[in-house]
């Protein structure tokens, strides 16, 4: 009866997936054991160097899994007892914080394994900071037709990058970091910012197949800050202004007729059954193409820039 | 627009806009996507009870002297504010464009069509109402019909052209 059982739990997939789940992880600490071991055996006197392998990849575990969350290493202290009650020991954030660049080192050995020799698209921003930060991403279509992407650089500058600096970084990540070839970049993805731009333009000497991608929601973003709502914008500054002690900046309302609040109207269509429906929809063309209301026109000129 | 940012931060305004508006203001961030938006769309789904608010914060004495400027600009320009809260609702497309082909799958594959619609909506802009059906129905309500007031009409096959005339006579249809 108990072998029958036996029989029928080790023939259910929960249970051959839980198997292939607890070999992967076995094999995955062996191969964090050993990338600690090695790194203690060149550096044995480093902090933490006398302690077991065991301790080391617990700790390790640690400080990934709260990387990988976006938590702060300094939380460690709040959270030491609780994760000690497994039976290893943490220690202070500053020797935790010495596992980060062996972790990223690790985390990009695995990027590059899955991005070699493949061909694919390299995405890259920056912040518009005087202390500016960057970040490129790979994107591939991997054998098994998966999209993937993948951070592969993220640098922070003293100051401001211009687009050449910015094509010689992108050089420099491609070429050294991730060992690419010119011609497996086939495509790159930016916003409309200028300098990435000029990094773009500069790229393309360099990749011959490259086809080029801008980002279609930052364009429609651009396009919402250039519609002009002078009455709203002024109004919104103002109500901010109401909540700052700062008098001096509010600004004065050039018109001084005062008229009642109406409330909005809920939409209505045009088909709506009125009196005269055909003089009220011929009023309302007449109102939207004179000069009092310009904004009408904007939506259509709009999308004709792009 | 840091401004806002403060106002939005700011406790005594979050429970004074709660309280009038029924729902909690929204935040603003700088870098978030049609954030001002979003703003603009809450004070026009409450533009009746914005006269309200205003009301409150001088009762309350938030803001001193640059809610007295609210007010003044409020009385003064509420009309064109209206026409303008109207229009942001109208132009809903570019926000729910920019949202859909945000992503990281296959959705540049729909670009070509969502661009193509904002698109089209700007083309026949002046020839449907239908198109701004908010800023329409607001400037409509602004206009009493009557004889004399001066239209701009369509007339279809064989004229297929737009005239300008005016109104000669009102009649009730069935």
């Amino acid at each position: 009866m108990i072998k029958q059982t036996l029989v029928i739990h080790t023939k259910c997939d929960t249970h051959r997936e839980n198997k292939k789940k607890y070999f992967d992880t076995r094999n995955e600490d062996d191969q964090v054991k050993s990338i600690i071991s090695d790194h203690f055996l060149v550096n044995p006197t480093e902090a933490q160097g006398t302690l077991s392998v065991d301790t080391l990849l617990f700790r390790w575990r640690v400080v990934e899994t709260l990387m990988e969350e976006g938590i702060a290493l300094n939380k460690v202290e709040a959270l030491r007892g609780l994760l000690e009650r497994g039976g290893e020991k943490l220690t202070s954030r500053k020797h935790m914080a010495e596992f980060i660049p062996k972790i990223a080192e690790r985390e990009m050995q695995i990027v590059m394994g899955e991005i070699k020799d493949e061909k694919g698209c390299i995405i890259y921003d920056g912040t518009t900071r005087l202390g500016e930060a960057t970040a490129a991403l790979w994107r591939q279509c991997n054998p098994k037709f998966v999209l993937q992407t993948r951070l592969v650089a993220f640098r922070t500058t003293e100051t401001h990058m211009t687009g050449e600096a910015l094509y010689r970084l992108l050089c420099t990540i491609l070429l050294r970091d991730l060992s690419k070839q010119p011609d497996e970049v086939i495509a790159d993805a930016r916003d409309s910012c200028a300098t990435n731009g000029v990094a773009e333009r500069l790229l393309m000497g360099l990749c011959p197949a490259l086809a080029k991608n801008k980002c279609v929601s930052h364009v429609l973003v651009g396009t919402g800050q250039h519609i002009k709502l002078p009455k709203l914008s002024l109004f919104m500054v103002t109500l901010a202004l109401s909540l700052t002690l700062a008098p001096t900046l509010t600004p004065t309302p050039t018109s001084t007729s005062t008229s009642t609040p109406t409330p909005i109207s809920t939409p209505t269509p045009t088909s709506t059954p009125t009196p005269t429906p055909i003089i009220t929809l011929t009023l309302t063309l007449t109102r939207c193409t004179s000069s009092s209301c310009s904004h009408t026109r904007m939506p259509s000129s709009s999308p004709s820039k792009r | 627009m840091h401004l806002i940012q403060l106002l939005t931060h700011s406790h005594a305004f979050k429970l004074a806009f709660k309280e009038v508006m029924g729902e909690a203001m929204k935040t603003y961030s700088k870098i978030r996507w049609w954030s001002r938006w979003d703003l603009m769309e809450q004070l026009a789904r409450g533009f009746a009870r914005l006269d309200k608010l205003i009301a409150v914060l001088e009762e309350r004495g938030i803001g001193d002297a640059s809610t007295e400027h609210l007010r003044e600009m409020f009385d003064a320009h509420s009309r064109q504010l209206r026409h303008e809260l109207a229009m942001v609702m109208d132009l809903k497309c570019f926000y729910i464009a920019t949202y859909k082909l945000e992503g990281d799958g296959l959705e540049g594959l729909c670009v070509t069509e969502i661009i193509e619609e904002i698109r089209s909506k700007g083309r026949t802009l002046k020839d449907q109402p239908s198109n701004m059906p908010n800023l329409a129905a607001v400037l409509r309500s602004d206009i009493v019909i009557d004889v004399g007031t001066k239209i701009y009409e369509y007339y279809g096959a064989p004229y297929n052209a737009w005239y300008e005339g005016k109104v000669l006579e009102l009649t009730m249809e069935p």
